[in-house]
């Protein structure tokens, strides 16, 4: 029937024929070369390449492969289907075809041939890849990846193209129609459905999550091998279909029956693990909604606190049997006749018992009810033991999570074709890894409850935790730790914790203690990749730290509370989301942080990298340095952006690059200070906890990067200010396809309120009002009301109508900044240096600014104080000053300042401004005798004028902005996906990569506006594209015409760094006619530019605008002035 | 090995019919299928090297199918198409091991000694490491009739072999095929020029629009010509009323104008004389006078 003699035959001269084919030739030089430079100069260090590509070992290997893989799919559909052509076209096939042996033969072996030479040329490429590993870097070779990435990711891609290939060229008559259907289908695979349905129609892999942990492996090599084992079967279905469909007259009876049977088995286990992979989202889908519909219930639907929680674990292998002897009290008013508590639907309860004997439960998903034989009684306690067994389902994890972000690739930016797979939990034989979102233990209370996603309770429990692991494996949780023999370890918490955590692996650590802290790194056996960086580090890492925790303790005016703070390694694929009752995600929890593996996702953590970019930086300079500085400054920067800044990790992949809501992982401690310690529960502004926890976090975190919302157009804040205007805050939770926007709303609400009340109330008064009372209420729930009352009686204002206003109002403030003026004065006889401006805030809404000064740091370096790529985190030795203004105000603002100012940023958080940070740099300081220096603030009666008498303007906010939309582009370039913005988005960032083929709007705070600072950008051109700006005269006469210049430089660039700007070209309309001119950007002011002066008669008239510039890259449509004589 | 064809008939797509109930025996030796362009010779070669399913009858080839016993038929054959070229990344040893390895040489060893015997036997011994498609046409039909006959098949079939040769190849070809002849094989060579089967076979048919319209030896057929082949000379003005008239076989100039060999029932008043005719005459003579009638009567 099938004789392998044949097919190995029909291989043997298939492979021949390949290997001598240019085309396979070339193609497979270019691999080897390309991919081969890639990897050198990854390896080598040669280009900056992501930490995680040498963190994660596989990664070196995975990546090659994962490029080759993209494109041998297409050419083994050009090769494929040469076969079959070639064999179409010649006589010669007949001498074959005549042979003795079957259609499976031949058609089996012309697959194994072909194969068999991409199989080889994978093998090359690995080959390559090893020796560049093992010659060039540091990393330890991760053999079975080098093996396992050919299989998984080439082997079922090629069989399935194969297949796809030999058979629309046995269906489909017309070759050419054959490959422009096989192109278009990996063309839409590639670009359009690659990413739908969890990866389904991934045939290529390569979205679907395949980074190799050292830890557990794949992220779920299940899901991977139904994944794969779709195209697999898929592939063989469709090859034993050309079996069938062959051109040539069967010879076995039996191979065609069996080719048939087998055709259809493939064919339907493709479908069926296709179905399964679809069921398994969908059904985790299903179960989370129905967990979300069960906690729909009152929002006092709370029935106990817990207290007291004592758990043993047993882990063996996949799963683990627990017991937990809970003490619970009943907070509510009224007898509980139910207890109400949540386990992990994956975990199966065994008994439930009390002091009186078994108690009766009752399971529904992760809801556990237990019904004790009397109700308990307000204020009472109950004591019971819950046992159980299974393992974590992490479907159900995380259900207050929109199901479009959780099935979202985690990616980061800087390494966009690695999905590094989502895993909430890990319990494997030799690994466990339990965080309070798995319930793995019971928890008391309903839960999240779709309709108040923001209620959260928080109980603080008196913890206890015996862990029986493998022995080998050590087990890490909170609180001091016993060891109990051979795999057995005892927590005892010192402090009521909110929740616990336990993780257990092989794991080494180091420890150093600081001011009684216990500062603790738990690694994972030969992850040691770090310590030969800090060797000489000696005292000067207990300083660092010190001096770090007590900068963090005075700047939240709060203090750490534990004896230990454990940083543990995790493996890469742990995930976590924010939520939208506390600023803290799962990979922090009370005195522990859990880090992901290797510090993938940090840049500060690439030690090499840095490490010789300050020796590149110290030749260059001749600076010296001994290696204990050099070190301290690479520990000091790695633990303050890692755990205080939140600032030092890759950014992580958005599917909509504008949508800047994009998760990006926190290791920030601060949770520690206030999240884990306290809590204002209230039922009528639930959010008021959340509030206060982004209030204090904004003291010690980072803003977002600037040179983000110059891509996206907008900042977070920016997108929930223009939200703000159109519904309330209360309104923008509610809405469930607001989530992302409703975590930042709340956080920028919340640190707003706070601020407002700080400003109100006296900075120092009100932060100490906190401190005393956070202090005094360490580990209890403050409710709400109590907090609102207490604000009240100590600085006699009326915060519930504060309250309600920012909960409920849609009104924003909005500032317009002007009459700027920087001199020098005399103070005294010291030359001082003045900046003096006017805030007006025209909106009937009080509203609050924040301002800070930079210092100029000199002619070039970094010029006016802008920090190129830099955070715009305040400094010490920034000025920073808060203004409050009253609705309808105007306030003079003066400072007299010691050094010379660069610049000022202004901050209008919750405002109406776009940008709602608006930017001014200071240039020359004239001295200016007369003067009289002015330091503070004081309320003026002339509002800031934009507009003066006889001026009319035209911006291109006005409705006489009249902007050529028709778009210049090819029908490709418009089928292309992600090349153009998204109109449903009301500004745009400038990407300077992306083809800006119409007239599209952008903010910055040097375009001219009212409060939205804005302009049209367009791609420079021939001048076939214009915009006008039309006004209406009310008088006939002479007028000088303006045009608003601002010259808009990438971040990246330096603000001394030269550019070319190129021209702006105009087209002005007057009653002689019509006249062309143009101003020259690069010797332009930025500001109004005077174009020329004409007769306009009364009524209508326009200034046009091209899209001619010169050498400019892009033109940017502003404002048009026109000022009478 | 004995190939019996009975009521064969292939309709293609559109009802043009090739094969019109053949029917014909053919046993050992050499044996020649002649007849125009289009008359359905490869067709009947292609069902018989199991390359095309008939629309009906049946064909065996001593107690097999060809339907039912593909790879005993298949095993038992050697093929040289009409239109023959070579994958192009093969070198001529290359590809001679390959069809080898298809025709049952397993023994890698034997393998290589046949093919080196093949290669010798049809002169190719010198240029077995160039690549198949470098070589002239007629190394490329000598290497086509080598795959034909290399693992001893029992049956060879060849289609329009000497189709483009120059005379030298053809008469090594030729040759070569006659050698074939005294194996104990059956050889079937479909051709039109009638050369190619009169130099060669012992038995012959000749297939005219699907149909066998004669079986039987080339003597037979010559036999059958007799009396009516004539030569005569003829001026430059009776040439044009001389072919509407005659089936001209040659035209060769001579002393007086034209010699002219022609086939006829009589020479209608033309001087000339007959003479005895060769396959070439009768085949057209055949075709050209008889072949309605004697069709009818075969």
């Amino acid at each position: 029937m099938i004789s392998l003699y044949n097919i190995r035959v029909v291989a043997k001269i298939e492979t021949r024929t390949l290997f001598r084919s240019w085309f396979y030739r070339i193609f497979s030089a270019i691999s080897i070369v390309f991919l081969g430079f890639f990897s050198f100069a990854m390896l080598a260090r040669v280009v900056n390449t992501p930490w995680v590509m040498h963190a994660i070992s596989s990664t070196i290997p995975y990546v090659p492969i994962l490029f080759l893989n993209s494109v041998q799919a297409v050419i083994a559909v050009f090769l494929a289907s040469d076969f079959l052509k070639r064999d179409k076209k010649l006589d010669t096939t007949d001498v074959v075809y005549m042979r003795s042996m079957t259609n499976g033969d031949y058609v089996l072996g012309k697959t194994a041939g072909i194969l068999f030479v991409f199989l080889c040329l994978n093998l090359a490429i690995m080959i390559v890849t090893l020796i560049l590993q093992l010659t060039l870097s540091d990393v330890p070779v991760d053999w079975m990846s080098y093996l396992i990435y050919p299989l998984v990711i080439s082997l079922p891609t090629l069989i399935f193209v194969l297949g796809l290939s030999f058979l629309f060229m046995a269906l489909v008559p017309n070759q050419a129609v054959t490959f422009i259907l096989l192109l278009g289908y990996i063309a839409l695979t590639l670009f359009y459905l690659g990413g739908r349905a969890d990866h389904l129609f991934d045939y290529m892999s390569y979205q679907i999550p395949m980074i190799y942990s050292g830890f557990t492996g794949f992220s779920d090599l299940r899901r991977l091998l139904l994944h794969r084992g779709i195209y697999l079967f898929l592939g063989f279905s469709f090859i034993f279909l050309t079996i069938l469909r062959l051109k040539r007259l069967p010879q076995s009876r039996t191979l065609t029956v069996v080719a048939r049977i087998l055709a259809v088995f493939f064919f339907a286990a493709g479908i069926i693990l296709g179905s399964i992979y679809l069921d398994e989202i969908s059904s985790g889908k299903a179960l989370r909604a129905k967990m979300a519909q069960i906690g729909i219930r009152p929002t006092e639907g709370r029935t106990l606190s817990t207290t007291n929680c004592r758990i043993a674990l047993d882990h063996k292998g996949t799963a683990f049997s627990a017991s937990a002897s809970i003490t619970a009290v009943n907070t509510c008013g009224d007898p509980a006749a139910e207890y109400i508590y949540r386990l992990n639907p994956g975990l199966e309860v065994d008994a439930v018992s009390g002091g009186k004997g078994p108690i009766k439960f009752k399971r529904d998903l992760h809801m556990l009810y237990l019904e004790p034989s009397v109700p308990l009684a307000p204020g009472e306690s109950d004591s019971f033991s819950i046992e159980y067994h299974g393992t974590i389902d992490e479907e159900a994890c995380y259900i207050d999570i929109e199901e479009e972000t959780r099935h979202q690739a985690s990616r980061m930016q800087e390494a966009e074709m690695m999905n590094l797979g989502k895993r909430y939990s890990f319990v494997y034989p030799q690994y466990l890894l339990l965080t309070p979102e798995t319930l793995w233990y019971p928890v008391s209370g309903p839960g999240y409850n779709p309709e108040h996603p923001e209620i959260h309770h928080r109980d603080f429990i008196d913890f206890s935790l015996s862990v029986k692991t493998s022995p080998g494996l050590s087990a890490i949780s909170q609180g001091r730790i016993d060891t109990l023999g051979q795999g057995g370890f005892r927590f005892t918490p010192e402090l009521p914790l909110p929740s616990l955590t336990l993780a257990a692996g092989k794991y080494e650590f180091r420890s150093i203690t600081v001011d009684s802290v216990d500062y603790n790194l738990y690694f994972l056996e030969g992850h040691d990749f770090f310590s030969e960086y800090f060797s000489e580090m000696g005292d000067t890492m207990a300083t660092i730290i010190r001096d770090l925790s007590h900068e963090v303790e005075n700047k939240l005016g709060l203090e750490y509370p534990y004896e230990r703070l454990d940083l543990v390694e995790v493996p890469i694929h742990f995930f976590s989301y924010r939520r939208l009752w506390s600023v803290a995600q799962e990979t922090v929890q009370p005195q522990i942080v859990l880090l992901p593996e290797k510090g993938a996702p940090l840049q500060g953590a690439d030690f090499r990298r840095i490490t010789r970019g300050m020796e590149r930086r110290r030749s260059r300079t001749n600076e010296t340095s001994s290696p204990t500085d050099d070190q301290s400054v690479l520990f000091s920067n790695l633990i303050r952006s890692v755990l205080v800044d939140n600032s030092g990790f890759f950014r992580f992949h958005r599917d909509d690059e504008e949508n800047p809501f994009a998760f990006s992982p926190s290791y920030n401690i601060f949770p520690n200070y206030l999240t884990f310690t306290s809590d204002i529960e209230s039922t009528r502004w639930p959010v008021l906890s959340m509030a206060m926890e982004a209030f204090f976090a904004g003291k010690i975190e980072g803003a977002s990067q600037p040179f983000e919302r110059f891509i996206t157009g907008l900042s977070p804040e920016e997108r929930i200010n223009l939200a703000l205007e159109e519904k309330t805050l209360q309104e923008i939770m509610s809405d469930a396809d607001k989530r992302d926007l409703a975590y930042y709303a709340i956080k920028s609400k919340g640190d707003y309120l706070f601020m407002l009340l700080e400003q109100k109330l006296g900075q120092r008064e009100f932060n100490l009002f906190l401190s005393e009372l956070l202090g005094e209420n360490k580990f209890e729930r403050i409710p709400g009301e109590r907090f609102v009352e207490e604000v009240n009686t100590r600085f006699g204002l009326d915060f519930g109508q504060y309250m309600e206003e920012w909960y409920n109002s849609r009104q924003l403030p909005g500032f317009i900044v002007g009459n700027v003026e920087t001199f020098k004065v005399l103070d005294g006889d010291r030359e001082r240096y003045q900046v003096r401006m006017k805030i007006s805030n025209p909106e009937p809404v009080n509203g609050l600014l924040k301002m800070t000064v930079r210092k100029r740091q000199g002619p070039g370096g970094e010029g006016f104080g802008r920090r190129r790529f830099g955070r715009p985190q305040d400094t010490e030795d920034d000025l920073v000053k808060f203004i409050f203004l009253d609705g309808g105000e105007t306030r003079e603002i003066g400072l007299v300042l010691d050094f010379q100012p660069g610049m000022a940023q202004i901050n209008t958080l919750v405002s109406k401004n776009i940008p709602s940070v608006i930017e001014m740099t200071f240039e020359d300081f004239e001295l200016d005798g007369k003067a009289v220096p002015f330091a503070g603030e004081r309320t003026v009666d002339q509002p800031v004028r934009l507009l003066e008498r006889g001026e009319t303007i035209v911006d291109n906010e006005d409705p006489g902005f009249v902007p050529q939309q028709k778009e210049a582009r090819s029908l490709l370039k418009r089928l292309m996906p992600g090349r153009q913005p998204n109109d449903d988005e009301k500004y745009h960032g400038m990407a300077f990569w992306r083809d800006a083929a119409k007239w599209i709007p952008t903010t910055n705070s040097k375009f001219f506006g009212r409060y939205v600072r804005s302009a049209h950008y367009t791609n420079a051109g021939s001048g076939d594209r214009k915009t006008a700006f039309n006004a209406k005269l009310t008088e006939s006469g002479f007028y000088d015409i303006y045009y608003y210049v601002s010259k808009i430089a990438p971040p990246w660039r330096h603000p001394g760094e030269e550019q070319e700007f190129g021209s702006n070209h105009f087209l002005i309309h007057h009653d002689d006619g019509m006249e062309e001119t143009e101003i020259d950007l690069n010797g332009a002011t930025e500001g109004w530019n005077f174009l020329g002066s004409y007769y306009l008669t009364a009524g209508e008239t326009v200034v046009e605008m091209t899209n001619k510039s010169g050498e400019g890259r892009f033109v940017t449509a502003d404002a048009v002035k026109w000022v009478k004589r | 090995m004995d190939i019996s064809i009975r009521n064969l008939n292939q309709v293609y797509k559109g009802g043009k019919r090739a094969l019109d109930d053949v029917t014909l025996d053919i046993g050992s030796g050499m044996f020649g299928l002649l007849g125009p362009n289009g008359a359905g010779k490869t067709t009947l070669i292609k069902i018989l090297v199991t390359l095309m399913k008939p629309s009906s009858g049946k064909v065996t080839v001593d107690e097999y199918d060809l339907v039912r016993n593909r790879k005993e038929i298949r095993s038992m054959l050697g093929y040289l198409p009409q239109d023959f070229r070579f994958f192009s990344r093969l070198r001529t040893w290359e590809f001679l091991d390959y069809i080898g390895s298809l025709a049952g040489l397993r023994d890698s060893k034997a393998r290589k000694k046949a093919v080196d015997a093949m290669l010798e036997q049809v002169g190719l011994f010198d240029v077995r490491d160039r690549m198949a498609n470098k070589l002239s046409g007629g190394m490329k039909r000598r290497l086509g009739i080598a795959q034909a006959l290399i693992g001893d098949p029992k049956i060879i079939i060849v289609d329009e072999p000497t189709t483009g040769l120059d005379p030298e190849e053809r008469i090594r070809f030729r040759n070569l095929i006659a050698d074939m002849g005294h194996r104990d094989v059956t050889i079937l060579l479909s051709t039109h020029i009638v050369g190619d089967i009169s130099s060669t076979c012992d038995n012959m048919a000749l297939l005219n629009e699907g149909r066998v319209v004669f079986r039987g030896s080339p003597t037979e057929l010559v036999a059958m010509a007799r009396g009516h082949a004539w030569r005569f000379e003829a001026v430059d003005s009776e040439l044009d009323a001389i072919k509407e008239k005659f089936s001209v076989i040659s035209t060769v100039p001579s002393e007086n104008g034209w010699e002219v060999h022609v086939v006829g029932d009589g020479l209608d008043g033309y001087p000339g004389e007959a003479v005895e005719p060769d396959l070439e005459h009768s085949y057209v003579y055949f075709m050209e006078q008889k072949v309605k009638g004697i069709g009818r009567a075969v």
